[in-house]
C-alpha cells in the first residue's frame, strides 16, 4: 500500500487515476492549496529542465575517451582463444595450480609465524555487510568507505531520522 | 534531446550497437558515447556542480561501461543500465569526496502535514522582488539548493525532472525499490521547492 | 595419484591452520559521541583525541561529546552490550578472532528500534567510524577501536 509521499509524488506526475486518485483527493484537506503546491512542483520541473548543460567540445571528449580506452584496454572483447593443447595439459595445469597454491600457503604460513602478536596489522577495518532497518528508516541509505590518507573505515548512513537534542542525553 | 551522431552510425539501432559491443566493437561502443554524452555529462554536472569532475567523472563512467559491457543482459535498456553505472560512479566519488550540503542537514522526516503545502517561502535576504533574476544568479541558486540534497535525492529529482525517467527505470539506476525513489522525490521536491520558490516565481 | 592427492591436502591443511594466527584476547573500546560545534566542558576521551582530526574532517564539526563508552574484551560466540546511553545502544555478536582482526555482528539501537547492523572485520590499524543520525544540531557518530 502506498503512503502518502508517494501518492502525493504520483499525483503530482499525473500518475495517480482511477478509484487511488478519487481516494487520495478525498484525503485532502485543501484541495486549493495542494493545487497550488502541484504547479509550484511543475514549475519547479520546468525551472531545472531549463538548466539542462550542454556539453562543449562533445568531440574532444570522445576523442579523449577513446585514446584511454586504448590505452587501457586495447580491444576489449575477442572470441576466446581455444586452449593450447600440448604439454600442459588440462590435467597437468590443474596440479600446477594445486602445487603452486600449496606452497604459497607453507610460504604464508612461515612469514605470518614469523610476526609477533603484537605487530601492527597492515589491513584495514573491512566491513562485510551492512544495512539499515527499513522497517524503522524506510529512506535511510547506507555506503562504505575509506578516505584517502586517513586510517579509519567510515561507515556512512544517510536519512535517518533525526531526532531532538534530549537524544544526546547520557 | 540533441544527437550528435555520425551519419555512418546513425540509423543503427541500439540493441545492434551493444550486441556489436559486445563482440569488441570499438566503433559501435564510439556511436553509444556520442548518443549519451550530453546526457550524461549534463547529469553529472548537475550532481556536482564542477565542469573538470563533471567531464573526468561522465569519461570514468563511459569507461566502466565498456569494461562491463559484457554484464549488460538486456533486461532493461542501455541507457538505463547506463545510468546504473553513472550514479554509481557520481555518488562513489561524492561520498568520497565528502562533499556535505550547506546549511541544514536534510531530514527525510519533515511531515508534509506539519507544513502548510501553500506556505509561502520566505525570500532570501538578496532576493530582487520583482525584477528578472539574471540566468547566472537563478544557475547559482539552484546549484546552491541541489547542493543541500543527498546525492541520492539529488540523482531521483535530477533523473525525474531533466531525464523525464520513469519510477521503475530510476530505481533500476540507483538499486533501490520504486516506493524509495518515489519517497525520495517527495522530500527533494518539498525541499528544493522551500529554497527556490522564488526563483521560480521570479524569473 | 592417490598417494598424490592426500599429500597435498594434508600440505594445505597444515599451512592454512599455521596461517591462521589468532589474535590475542584483546580490549575493544567503543564511544558515542555527539559531534556538534558547541564548546565542551569536558575533556575528549584519549581514543577519540588520537582521531580527532579525522572526525573533524569527516563530520565537519570541531567537538565531540562523549554520551556513552565501554571497554570490553570479546569472546567468540558471545553476545555482548558495548557503548550505551540513554537513548541508544550497541550490541555486538563476536564471531571470532583472525590475523590481528575481529570479526563481529554490530547493531545499533535506539531504544527497541534496530537503526542499522553491519558486519566487520575490526582491525587494530583502523578505528570504524559510524555515521548516525542527527541529533539536535550535532551528530550521532559510533567509533570503535581495537586496544
Amino acid at each position: 500500500m502506498k503512503t502518502f509521499e508517494e501518492k502525493w509524488t504520483a499525483w503530482i506526475d499525473g500518475q495517480l487515476t482511477g478509484r487511488e486518485l478519487e481516494e487520495f483527493l478525498a484525503s485532502l484537506p485543501d484541495k486549493a492549496a495542494a493545487e497550488a503546491e502541484k504547479q509550484s512542483a511543475k514549475q519547479l520541473g520546468s525551472l531545472l529542465r531549463e538548466q539542462a548543460v550542454a556539453l562543449s567540445n562533445a568531440d574532444f571528449f570522445s576523442h579523449q575517451l577513446r585514446e584511454r580506452l586504448d590505452r587501457e584496454s586495447g580491444p576489449a572483447r575477442s572470441a576466446p582463444d581455444a586452449v593450447q593443447t600440448g604439454w600442459w595439459t588440462i590435467r597437468r595445469l590443474l596440479w600446477g595450480g594445486i602445487t603452486s597454491l600449496a606452497v604459497f600457503a607453507l610460504c604464508t604460513a612461515v612469514v605470518l609465524r614469523e610476526k609477533t602478536p603484537s605487530s601492527q596489522s597492515q589491513y584495514l577495518t573491512e566491513i562485510l555487510t551492512y544495512r539499515v532497518d527499513p522497517t524503522v528508516s524506510p529512506n535511510a541509505t547506507i555506503s562504505m568507505f575509506q578516505p584517502k590518507d586517513e586510517r579509519v573505515t567510515v561507515l556512512w548512513v544517510e536519512g535517518l531520522q533525526s531526532l531532538p537534542p534530549e537524544y544526546a542525553t547520557k | 534531446m540533441q544527437t550528435e551522431a555520425p551519419v555512418a552510425q546513425a540509423d543503427v539501432s541500439e540493441p545492434d550497437l551493444v550486441k556489436r559491443c559486445q563482440k569488441g566493437d570499438s566503433e559501435a561502443f564510439d556511436e553509444l558515447v556520442v548518443r549519451y554524452r550530453t546526457r550524461v555529462f549534463g547529469m553529472i554536472y548537475n550532481m556536482v556542480h564542477n565542469e573538470q569532475d563533471a567531464w573526468d567523472l561522465a569519461q570514468d563512467s563511459f569507461v566502466k561501461a565498456w569494461k562491463s559491457i559484457d554484464r549488460f543482459r538486456g533486461k532493461s535498456s542501455f541507457y538505463t543500465w547506463l545510468y546504473r553505472i553513472v550514479m554509481n560512479v557520481t555518488i562513489d566519488w561524492l561520498r568520497k569526496k565528502q562533499v556535505k550540503a550547506g546549511g541544514t542537514e536534510f531530514d527525510d522526516n519533515v511531515q508534509l502535514r506539519e507544513i502548510d503545502p501553500a506556505s509561502k517561502t520566505v525570500p532570501r535576504a538578496e532576493a530582487l522582488p520583482h525584477q528578472r533574476m539574471e540566468r547566472r544568479e537563478v544557475r547559482s541558486r539552484i546549484d546552491e539548493a541541489i547542493a543541500q540534497l543527498s546525492p541520492e535525492h539529488r540523482a531521483v529529482i535530477l533523473m525525474k525532472e531533466m531525464e523525464d525517467m520513469q519510477y521503475h527505470e530510476i530505481a533500476e539506476a540507483l538499486g533501490c525499490s520504486i516506493g524509495t525513489v518515489m519517497s525520495r522525490l517527495f522530500y527533494a521536491r518539498k525541499k528544493l521547492q522551500n529554497l527556490l520558490k522564488d526563483v521560480y516565481e521570479n524569473v | 595419484m592417490r598417494f598424490r592427492l592426500v599429500l597435498l591436502v594434508a600440505v594445505l591443511f597444515v599451512a592454512i591452520s599455521m596461517g591462521g594466527a589468532a589474535l590475542p584476547e584483546q580490549t575493544v573500546w567503543s564511544g558515542l559521541l555527539i559531534a556538534t560545534n558547541s564548546p565542551q566542558n569536558e575533556p575528549t576521551p584519549a581514543e577519540v583525541t588520537k582521531i580527532e582530526g579525522t572526525l573533524r574532517r569527516l563530520f565537519g564539526y570541531s567537538q565531540f561529546q562523549l554520551i556513552g563508552e565501554a571497554r570490553k574484551t570479546l569472546k567468540t560466540g558471545e553476545e555482548d552490550w558495548l557503548a550505551k546511553s540513554k537513548y541508544f545502544s550497541l550490541k555486538v555478536d563476536s564471531r571470532g578472532e583472525k590475523a590481528n582482526a575481529y570479526a563481529l555482528n554490530l547493531q545499533l539501537f535506539q531504544e527497541q528500534k534496530l537503526l542499522l547492523e553491519t558486519t566487520a572485520k575490526l582491525s587494530k590499524a583502523s578505528p570504524l567510524i559510524i555515521r548516525g543520525p542527527q541529533v539536535g544540531d550535532g551528530q550521532l557518530v559510533i567509533v570503535l577501536v581495537v586496544q
